[in-house]
Formats: C-alpha cells, structure tokens, sequence
C-alpha cells in the first residue's frame, strides 16, 4: 500500500527540523494548532463542526478531490467526545437536549462529514477500537488497496477536560489531532510504503526482543528504526512519537505522518504502538 | 471463494438465544413493551428490551461480581460465546470484528451522574472496544481483534469486513456481530431529533411517528473453505454478496430519493453476481421513521421496479437496535431461509401512500434460497448484505 | 418587544453557533429558513431547544415550529403571546 499524500494537525506547529529534536516544550500542551479555518471550511457549515469534525475535514480538503474510485476510512477511539459530554451535560442538567450534540457523538460523524464536504459517496468506515482504532482503519485501507480502491484514512481525536477527569487521568500527557493520508496500490509517485500492519504482543519493556522475533519468524528483515509510542495512559514508552503529538487513541496515524517524513534517512521504519498491556500496533514502513 | 456462516448467536427482545428466537419470531407477540425509559413528553417509552436483568446475564454468564461489567459486554459476551459454541482451539488465523455505538455508555451515563458511586471500577469499560476485548479474551481469539462504529449499519459493517478479510486471505475464521445496550443518552438523543414514536412503531406504515429503541446482540460465525476442512463445521448458510455506499447528503437524513441507498442494493447483486429475481426475500432496515421508509421504499422501487420481492422490517419485534442491528437481522434472515416462512410486517396496516407498497402480512410458506438485508445508518452510511442457503 | 427580538437573535447567534454573525445582521423579517439565513431541519430542532432552555417554552410538534420560526417577528410574537 503506497502512501502519495498526508496532512496532519497537532501540537506541533511543523516538524521539519525539529523532527527528533527537543520536544520537550510540547509536553503538556493538550490542543492541537489549530490551521486557519476559513480556507477549508465555509463559516455556515463550521459552525456545527466539533473539533474533530472541523481537523478531519480540513485534513481531507487539503489533501484533494477524491475520485470515484475512492473510499473514506477513518480511526477514531472516542469520536466527537466534546459534543457526547455536552449531551450528558445536558441529561445531567435534565435539560433540553441539543440533537446536534447527539448526532456529533456518534463516532463515524467525522467520516460522514468528509463524504458529505468531499461529495463522495464510495465506501465509508470508523474504526472505534481503543488505542487501535488507527490500525485497524490501515488494515481496512490496505484490503481495500488490494481491491483496486484508493483510499483517504486517516486518525482523528479530540481533547476534552471534563473527559479526562472523568476518567481520571489528568496527569497524563494528553492532546489531539488528526492525520491523514491518501493511499492507493499505484507506486508511481509514491512517498512511502506501508508493507505491514499488525499487532505484537509483548509487554512493557519488551518491544525490542518481540519486535525481533516476529520479523525472523516472518522471514521479513528487522526495520532500522524503531518509532515508538503509546496511544493510552500507561507504562512509558520512552522518547517516542507521543511525545511530540501526546497521548490520544488514534495517535499511531501521527506516528505514520512522523515516518513519512523521515523514511527517507532509514530503509524501513517500525511504527510500535503500545495500546495495552499486552499488545502494541505495529505498522512497518519503508521506501516507496 | 465461498464465505461460509457456520454458526449464529443471539440475545434480542425476541429470544434468549437463536432457537428461542426462532420460536418466538413467528409467534405474532413481538418483543417491544412499555420501558422504564421515559422523556418529558412520554413515560414507559416503547422499547425492545432483553428481558434479563445485568445482575442475570453476569450470573449466566459466571462473571465476577467485583467489578463492573456494561451492559453492551454483557450481551456480547452472552451472543459471541453462543455463536462460538462449536469452534474448538484450531491453529488458524482467526479474528473477532465487534460493532457498537452506545459502547459502555449504559454504566457512564450512570457514574456521571453519581447514581453508582465512583468506587466501583469502570476504568476501559466506557469506550466501544470494551466488549469486543472482553469477548475475545473469553474466547482466546487473537489474531485480529477491532471494533467497529458507524451507527446503524455498524454490525452489518462488521460481517462485510469479516467477509472480506476472509477473501483477502488474511483471516481463516472469525466471528462478526454487533452489540447495543438501551441507555439514556441514546433514548434522549432519538427523541431530541423527534423521531421517536411513542407509540409501537409501524415500519412502512402510512401512519408511522418514528422508531423504536431495542437492544440486544448478535454473531455469525464467517468460515473459508480452509477452516471448514479443519473445524469440520456444517454451514448454516452462505454470504454472497455485500457493499457499502455513502449519502454524502446529511449528518442524519438519507436523501429522499434513496438514490445511494439504491446504490448499495445494487452493489450487493453485482458483487454476488446476481439478478433483481434472485432475490426472495428483503429483511429492509424499515424503522419506522419517515424519512428513512420513504427513503428506502424508493431506493428498492428503483432497482426492483415491478420484481420487488416480498418485504417487512422486523423493527416493529426487536425495536431498533442501532448497532447490532445488522448481525440480529442476520440471525433472523437466515431463521427465514431455513424456516421457509416469511416473516409478517409485525403493526403494520395502511400503506404508504406515496408508494402504496404492501410488506409481507401473512406468513406464507415461500422458498427462501437468498435474502438481502438492508442497514442504513447516521452519517449516509448505507450497508447490504446477501444471504444465501 | 424590541428587546425581546434581541435577545432573540443573541440566542439564535449564539445556539447555531453562527461564526461569522451578530445579531445586527439579522433583520426582523429575514427569512430564518431557506434563502434568508439559510438554516436547516437541524437548526429548526436546535432553536426548539432554546425555546427550552431560554423561555421554558415547549414545541412538541415541528410543523408548528415551521410558522413561529418564519422570521424573528414571527418568534418574537410567539414568545410574547406565550408569556401572556
């Protein structure tokens, strides 16, 4: 599967040379850098956006039409969160209702509204799965390649307060973003190739050794570098992708746009996610 | 490549378990009743409930009583450990694809407003994979494990990509369904868009007033002709063919004209290389809105004009069930298939007057060899599955 | 009256969430719906809601609110004959 294009927001501004870099600054910072939205998005359809509306909208503008031949796929692990507390907010308070809160907490609202500000009407999945929801929208991405599709897929979440209090996990390094890419099985023009998406089961500190065993097992060579990075709270994962964009669900697609940028300095590079415990996402990239 | 459906469970407001429900299907009682659910306007809204309590279905199922469990994993795990009740350990690639949109939602909605107290750990219960983790770590199933979300056609969703994974090579066998619990939010929120009936909903009736809620879960086994020859399994049926379109119209209404409704429909015939006649009977997604049986009455117009085969919703027995919509219509189509009977358009009496068509009203034996299912959700999705003997 | 038609359209500013507007773009007899304001099914639900939230008005039935909602006239005189 052949990445040809990609968009990301976070907060980081633009990587660049940064890549890799002090990113210590960023710790802490919960939104993203929101672009100027006026360019992408006409004020009278933004203003029932929710964030994660608005980021995967414009993600998917600025990256172009999209063809007939083209699907939408997208991971998200809480969806449009901001709108789903505004609703319990508002049952809590045994108020009136807002219908447009409701209709934002269902999770494929970021999807329907890139078909619906994209006019395209191919095929349309979300992904809700955790910290392997991005992943999960890759494999669908890569079968859909392989069934002659081209694809927009991309990973989006939002950052919400309340929520993480809720949850109680105030003191992690939470954010939000969105990425996107535009994939297809043509090589020609070609940025990157995905050659693997998987799951590696291992535990906290062993991503190395079960990363090495799965590609002799597979009879694949062992990527040069190792992006690591965690979706979830939880055991640290130590200098990896999620520190520079944060923890969140779907952050594994910012990790994919991280190895865009720099496949070009390795041969292949391995996107290790850890979303529980016991497994980490695995997402192998290398040299168109 | 034949996809082979080897095995069904399922938990509804119209059966305990998939023989329950092919008993109580024809019965004529349905399964929607007044709810403890109300909202400003109505008490006791109409709903199809699971008549089992949590506290039932944990005992049941011989959970733990230390720690919370939704009511989405609950019936989750109730439906998937019946539909996986004749796979043994077998060394193939299987996967689990679960669907739901309410997630855990049901005790969320509970803890934020402080009727259970905070001690009680919920902490991975809230969002969607919850249920799917929960039930394949019952199962030990590992290979590939993921959830998916988009709203009414999230379960039909689930057994396309299950379907399709099975086709692409990556999977031998794997277990698709969804699963939705009744919770506040979901009830405030149909009734919020005013398009929930407070009467019994009547689907395609000319004088319906919106949907009915229900809940409940459901799971189809998928098996390539690889695993059947290691697991030894009998088929119980076949899916032939499936799609998935998008409205790109709006967030919640489909377009009058049905037109990528129809799309999908036809889809489906061509992916399943089969004609409008081969169809037998269509299990339509008929909630009871009128957008959506407008909407849908046209779509199928178009494409089976004077062929349309013998249609009804079964909302009007089960009640919506948002995301396991499409795996319980599964169950129920291929109750059709080998029960030979078709299934009565449960409240049903006036037809539409813009399209004067009439669903099935009386359960006459019929040859049953393929039947197309029909889930349109929120967000345009519109999903078709084709089941066949 | 002229108070209540700005405090309406303050509400309608700030429940549709209208970015780029302040109540003094919206004239009294605007057509709220279709060619005026350009406002949808969904906004109709959302303005029921601060009919709610904002005066303790309820409007059960969506043909009904196709009338009041015409234009901030139309709401204003509704909202006063309500109150009477």
């Amino acid at each position: 599967m052949y990445i040809h294009a990609t968009h990301s927001i976070s907060r980081a501004q633009s990587l660049g040379d940064k890549v890799g870099g002090n990113n210590a600054a960023l710790k802490g910072e919960k939104l993203a850098a929101y672009p100027d939205y006026t360019t992408y998005i006409p004020a009278s359809i933004r203003r029932r956006m929710s964030v994660g509306v608005r980021m995967g909208v414009t993600c998917a503008k600025a990256l172009g039409e999209l063809g007939s031949a083209h699907s939408v796929i997208v991971g998200t692990g809480m969806g449009c969160i901001i709108e789903s507390v505004n609703f319990m907010n508002d049952i809590k308070a045994a108020s009136a209702v807002s219908p447009t809160s409701f209709i934002q907490s269902v999770h494929n609202t970021v999807a329907g509204q890139i078909a619906i500000n994209m006019q395209n009407t191919g095929y349309n999945m979300t992904f809700s799965h955790g910290g392997f929801s991005f992943e999960s929208a890759l494999k669908d991405a890569q079968i859909l390649c392989q069934e002659g599709q081209a694809v927009l897929v991309g990973g989006v979440e939002e950052y919400s307060e309340t929520y993480a209090e809720f949850e109680g996990m105030n003191n992690e390094d939470l954010s939000e973003g969105a990425s996107f890419f535009n994939v297809s099985s043509r090589e020609a023009g070609a940025i990157a190739k995905v050659s693997l998406i998987d799951h590696l089961s291992c535990t906290p500190g062993g991503e190395e050794t079960a990363l090495l065993n799965y590609t002799q097992a597979k009879g694949i060579v062992a990527p040069q570098h190792i992006s690591k990075g965690q979706s979830v709270p939880g055991a640290s994962m130590g200098d990896g992708y999620s520190d520079i964009c944060g923890i969140y669900m779907s952050n594994a697609a910012f990790g994919l746009y991280l190895a865009c940028q720099q496949i070009k300095d390795h041969n292949s590079i391995a996107i290790v996610n850890r979303f529980n415990d016991h497994n980490c996402g695995l997402t192998i990239v290398a040299k168109p | 490549m034949d996809i082979h459906i080897t095995n069904s469970g399922i938990v509804s407001a119209i059966g305990d378990n998939f023989l329950d429900t092919k008993e109580k299907l024809y019965s004529g009682q349905g399964g929607i009743t007044q709810s403890n659910y109300s909202v400003a306007d109505c008490e006791n809204l109409y709903a199809g409930q699971v008549s089992k309590n949590n506290e039932e279905l944990a005992s049941e199922l011989g959970l733990s009583s230390d720690r919370l469990w939704s009511r989405t994993s609950l019936l989750a795990l109730k439906a998937g450990r019946e539909a996986w009740s004749n796979q043994k350990g077998h060394i193939l690639r299987t996967g689990l694809i679960h669907a739901t949109t309410v997630g855990g939602m049901d005790i969320s909605e509970q803890r934020y407003s402080g009727s259970i107290s905070s001690e009680w750990s919920a902490a991975g219960q809230h969002s969607c994979n919850a249920a799917a983790d929960s039930l394949a770590e019952d199962l030990d199933i590992s290979d590939f494990v993921t959830t998916i979300s988009t709203a009414c056609s999230s379960a039909a969703n689930a057994i396309m990509m299950g379907a399709r994974m099975i086709r692409a090579g990556m999977l031998d066998r794997v277990l698709v369904g969804g699963t939705d619990s009744l919770s506040k939010f979901t009830v405030q929120g149909f009734n919020a868009l005013m398009i929930y009936s407070y009467e019994h909903c009547k689907p395609f009736d000319e004088n319906r007033k919106g949907l009915n809620l229900g809940e409940g879960s459901a799971f189809l086994v998928l098996e390539s002709d690889a695993s059947l020859k290691v697991t030894g399994n009998e088929p119980i049926g076949r899916l032939v063919g499936w799609s998935n379109t998008n409205d790109a119209f709006h967030a919640t209404a489909s377009s009058a004209d049905g037109k990528a409704s129809k799309k999908a429909i036809q889809e489906a015939l061509a992916q399943a290389k089969l004609h409008c006649g081969d169809i037998d009977y269509i299990n339509a997604h008929g909630t009871g809105t009128d957008n959506n049986d407008s909407s849908e009455s046209h779509a199928m117009i178009s494409v089976f004009g004077e062929q349309l085969p013998p249609f009804s919703s079964t909302k009007a027995l089960t009640g919506h069930t948002l995301a396991a919509a499409g795996s319980i219509e599964a169950a129920i189509s291929l109750i059709a298939m080998q029960e030979g009977k078709l299934i009565k358009a449960h409240n049903w009496t006036t037809p539409m007057k813009e399209t004067a068509l009439i669903p099935v009203t009386k359960e006459a034996p019929a040859q049953i060899n393929t039947v197309l299912s029909n889930s349109f959700g929120f967000g345009g999705n519109n999903t078709c599955l084709i089941f066949s003997k | 009256m002229e108070n209540l038609k700005q405090e309406l359209k303050n509400f309608i500013v700030t429940h549709l969430n209208l970015e780029e507007m302040t109540a003094a773009d919206i004239q009294d007899d605007d057509p709220l719906f279709g060619d005026g304001l350009g406002l949808d099914s969904i906004d109709a639900l959302e303005l029921i809601v601060m009919l709610e939230k904002e005066y303790n008005i309820k409007v059960r039935d969506p043909e009904k609110g196709k009338a009041i909602f015409q234009s901030v006239n139309s709401l204003a005189e509704f909202v006063q004959a309500q109150a009477e």
